[in-house]
């Protein structure tokens, strides 16, 4: 959805030219660009989104998934909990030895 | 003895039309061709590379004005009022961008797979950095 206030900025979805494989199906790659514009510059990320195949009736659309973002972050957030769990006990612990 | 009074940096005037220009160039080649490669044919199989791209660009400029340091004024012009004034201006710009592979899309006669590429050793340094100032941190509330 593009930016009201600031019309550069904004993220859309944009189709790239079908192709057309031999076999007859139709595929559309989507991707997606996020534009950012900032006082004294710009930012501009493209990721793709999701491909989408025709074959005549049936339409199938698949996301694509950054995997290693997705592996990532799952391994900082779980790393994370540990780390908070672990303190807790730490804290947990010295209080009950303190007493 | 120097003084100077800067005056405001040209970027309303000089730099917002060579911005929005470079923007928009930017913006017409960045398109969902940057991100998705040509497809491979092979046999029955057609593969297509996917990647992630981020580009990002910056402009700044700045100028200021006063009178000439005395050292470099002649001995003729040695009144520092009748001194010349010196100005100067800059202007500058920078970019860079960055592009990594994150799928490639399988079409196989009636399958379409998306085989995800993940960059191990980037999850790897992730999740190492955090194990480390997580260990730190634990370290320094057991000795506190």
């Amino acid at each position: 959805m593009m930016n009201r206030v600031a019309p550069w900025s904004g993220r859309e979805q944009v189709p790239a030219p079908a192709l057309l494989l031999p076999d007859g199906r139709r595929v559309t790659l989507i991707a997606t660009v996020a534009r950012r514009k900032m006082p004294f510059g710009a930012l501009i990320r493209l990721s793709p989104w999701a491909v989408r195949v025709e074959d005549g009736e049936r339409t199938q659309q698949l996301r694509i998934r950054d995997g290693t973002a997705l592996a990532t972050n799952a391994l900082v957030a779980g790393e994370l909990m540990l780390g908070a769990v672990a303190l807790w006990l730490v804290r947990r612990a010295r209080r009950a030895s303190a007493v | 003895m120097t003084t100077s009074a800067t005056r405001p940096a040209p970027t309303s005037a000089t730099l917002a039309p060579l911005m929005e220009r470079t923007i928009n160039r930017l913006t017409e080649v960045a398109g969902p061709s940057a991100v998705f490669g040509a497809p491979v044919v092979r046999d029955d199989m057609t593969v297509i590379p996917v990647c992630r791209v981020s580009v990002g660009l910056g402009f700044g400029g700045g100028g200021g004005s006063g009178p000439a340091r005395a050292e470099d004024v002649h001995t003729e012009d040695a009144h520092a009022e009748q001194a010349p004034a010196q100005s100067g201006e800059g202007l500058g710009g920078g970019g860079g961008s960055q592009g990594r592979p994150v799928a490639a899309i399988v079409l196989t006669p009636g399958q379409v797979q998306i085989r995800p590429i993940i960059d191990v050793t980037r999850v790897a340094f992730a999740g190492m950095a955090t194990a480390v100032a997580l260990a730190l941190l634990i370290g320094r509330a057991l000795r506190a």
